[in-house]
């Protein structure tokens, strides 16, 4: 209980002012219970504001004070969207993501499997260029990374968004940490019974790592889901935007015609669903492994 | 024995995918960048990238848009960790106390802001912070203040990008504060209150030394975060400055590091300057780490994450 009031309490109090100090605290426990439920609903209100905008007419958007709930419930936003390329672009994300998450598990998870599991030349030197690379900012590679693209012709193509991101020091990393405290027996009864390399890695050590596997995926599919930058200089068809870019491209057609913005929020509301979902059935392990990572 | 010539190769079979990728993706474009950085190139077709040795980087710190850029961003940094640390720590700590009704409410909607896109959440505070229809001029308003153009005004530019930073990125320390305080047995609060340790004196003693490890977790991925900005700032400052878009808001207010390189790249076409840039913002982040884990004596054999 530190720091629920900022009095400082005397060593032993007399026996009567005990009811005067519990009387204090109890104040001041109510206050902070009322501030901290005004925050969340801080927290909450764009949130709100988005979903409830996005059924608004333009009128009711653009005008004070704002409403909570829309005046006149009105779809126009989200029909409007349909006309756009937004439903494509939804499906270009989901596509995008899903395959690069999944490659980004399977190729970190064997790297993680064979940096815990075998002894072998180098693999402490290689290990430490793994795990350095975790200080190279994605963003400084966009360039040369651009440049690159340009020669493999691969400019406006869904490979661009996947595989420059496959190989995923950060998984290998924590997933490394998780592996390497798995009893080493298990291994060596399943080499015993004869079973390949390969079953080891699928059958014993994956379904073992399958909480920090599921933390690590939430991890990816946010950064996937929201990634900006490089899908904005490699795409230039407007048939492959993903979803950032895409609701991006509907933000600059409101700066002619104000009537996009209901638009654009039906888009946001659409675009933040499954972000949400996953993020609320996976908050428990995400948690665990944002913390699991930081012990490690 | 089968098992053992196979488990002599394997670790290479496993291993051959990610290094593929590893050496084409990064490694090799990490060398690339450098490379570019010490030329004109300007992406066109068929303009080969031409040897120019320093002068992108002695051009570039003559720019004062850059060093505008450099102290945008390090003073976002400042003001992110000096704005959201405290926040984070007094959630996380009420939130940790027994006595907190609606606790699984709390929590999800703090959580959230980590679940919402990015680019949604800047759009979403576009309008919010709009000085015709938003609700915070309309807040303001009902005390008699504003309207303000709060994206469009040089002077609160920056508040307004720091607003929109406390919502989206107060979550992620909070869940590390709350773990960190988890990890502190109670018993070293009983013995502080035998001691006569009062609350504030408990706080200071017994919480803050024994969050040092977290707290240092906190601002290192903090002061990188901002160090990184584009998105939100991309985003929130779109209607505003001259060009939209590349221009970093009024006066220059919003333009950051990687903004900078975006626009050096982009709209003025020097890509080869943008990778320059783009080394220098990787230099500078390192330093800082370094900095940060120094100070902190994270180095040090003993130090840092001993205590989890």
């Amino acid at each position: 209980m530190p720091a629920t009031d900022t009095e400082r309490r005397p060593a032993a109090p007399p026996a009567g002012s005990r009811d005067l100090s519990l009387y204090r605290r109890r104040a001041v426990r109510i206050l902070l219970q009322v501030l901290l439920v005004v925050a969340a609903l801080l927290a909450l209100y764009p949130l709100i504001f988005m979903v409830s905008g996005s059924f608004k007419r333009v009128s009711e958007l653009t005008s004070l004070p704002p409403t909570l709930i829309p005046r006149a419930f009105d779809p126009g936003g989200y029909e409007q969207l349909a006309t756009t390329g937004f439903p494509r672009w939804f499906a270009n994300s989901i596509f995008v993501t899903v395959l690069r998450v999944s490659l980004t598990i399977l190729v970190s998870s064997m790297a993680a499997f064979a940096f815990a599991v075998y002894r072998f030349p180098f693999r402490r030197t290689l290990f430490i260029i793994v795990v350095g690379s975790l200080l190279l900012p994605f963003e400084v590679l966009y360039l040369p990374l651009l440049s690159l693209m340009i020669d493999l012709d691969w400019m406006n193509t869904y490979q661009a968004l996947i595989l420059p991101f496959v190989a995923s020091g950060f998984s290998v990393f924590v997933i490394h940490q998780y592996m390497v405290s798995l009893p080493s027996e298990l291994i060596q009864a399943a080499r015993v019974d004869g079973a390949s390399e390969w079953r080891i890695y699928w059958n014993v050590a994956m379904p073992l790592a399958r909480p920090i596997l599921g933390a690590i995926s939430v991890i990816l599919f946010i950064q996937t889901w929201n990634s900006f930058f490089w899908p904005l200089i490699v795409l230039q068809d407007t048939d492959l935007f993903v979803l950032p870019v895409g609701l991006t491209a509907l933000l600059a057609r409101v700066f002619h015609e104000q009537d996009m913005w209901t638009a654009v929020l039906a888009g946001s509301t659409l675009m933040t669903i499954p972000m949400v979902i996953v993020f609320l059935v996976m908050q428990r392990q995400l948690v665990a492994g944002l913390t699991e990572g930081f012990k490690a | 024995m089968r098992g053992s010539r196979e488990s002599r190769f394997a670790p290479y079979l496993f291993l051959s995918p990610f290094l593929i990728l590893f050496s084409i993706f990064t490694i090799y474009p990490a060398a690339l960048g450098i490379y570019l950085s010490l030329t004109k190139w300007t992406g066109a077709v068929g303009q080969e990238p031409e040897l120019i040795g320093l002068s992108n980087y002695r051009r570039m710190l003559k720019d004062p848009s850059f060093l505008k850029a450099l102290t945008n961003t390090g003073w976002l940094a400042v003001a992110a960790v000096i704005v959201i640390v405290p926040t984070a720590l007094f959630l996380a700590m009420i939130l940790n106390t027994h006595w907190i009704r609606l606790r699984t409410f709390l929590r999800t909607a703090f959580f959230l802001p980590i679940g919402t896109p990015t680019v949604v959440i800047a759009m979403v505070f576009i309008v919010i912070y709009s000085e015709h229809y938003g609700a915070l001029n309309w807040l303001l308003g009902l005390v008699g203040l504003g309207p303000f153009d709060f994206t469009g005004t040089p002077a609160f530019v920056k508040p307004a990008i720091v607003g929109l930073l406390l919502w989206q990125w107060t979550s992620v320390p909070m869940i590390y504060f709350l773990a960190g305080l988890q990890g502190i047995p109670p018993s070293l609060y009983d013995a502080a209150l035998v001691d006569g340790a009062g609350p504030w004196a408990s706080f200071r003693r017994v919480t803050l030394p024994l969050l040092r490890p977290v707290s240092l977790l906190v601002l290192v991925l903090l002061v990188n975060d901002a160090i990184r900005i584009f998105d939100q700032i991309f985003i929130l400052l779109f209607f505003t400055g001259a060009p939209y878009q590349t221009s970093g808001g009024p006066g220059e207010q919003g333009l950051t590091l990687v903004l900078y390189m975006y626009r050096s790249a982009f709209r003025f076409r020097e890509l080869g300057f943008g990778a320059a840039v783009g080394v220098s913002i990787f230099v500078l982040g390192l330093g800082i780490a370094l900095v940060q884990l120094w100070r902190f004596g994270a180095l040090r054999k003993e130090g840092g994450g001993a205590g989890h």
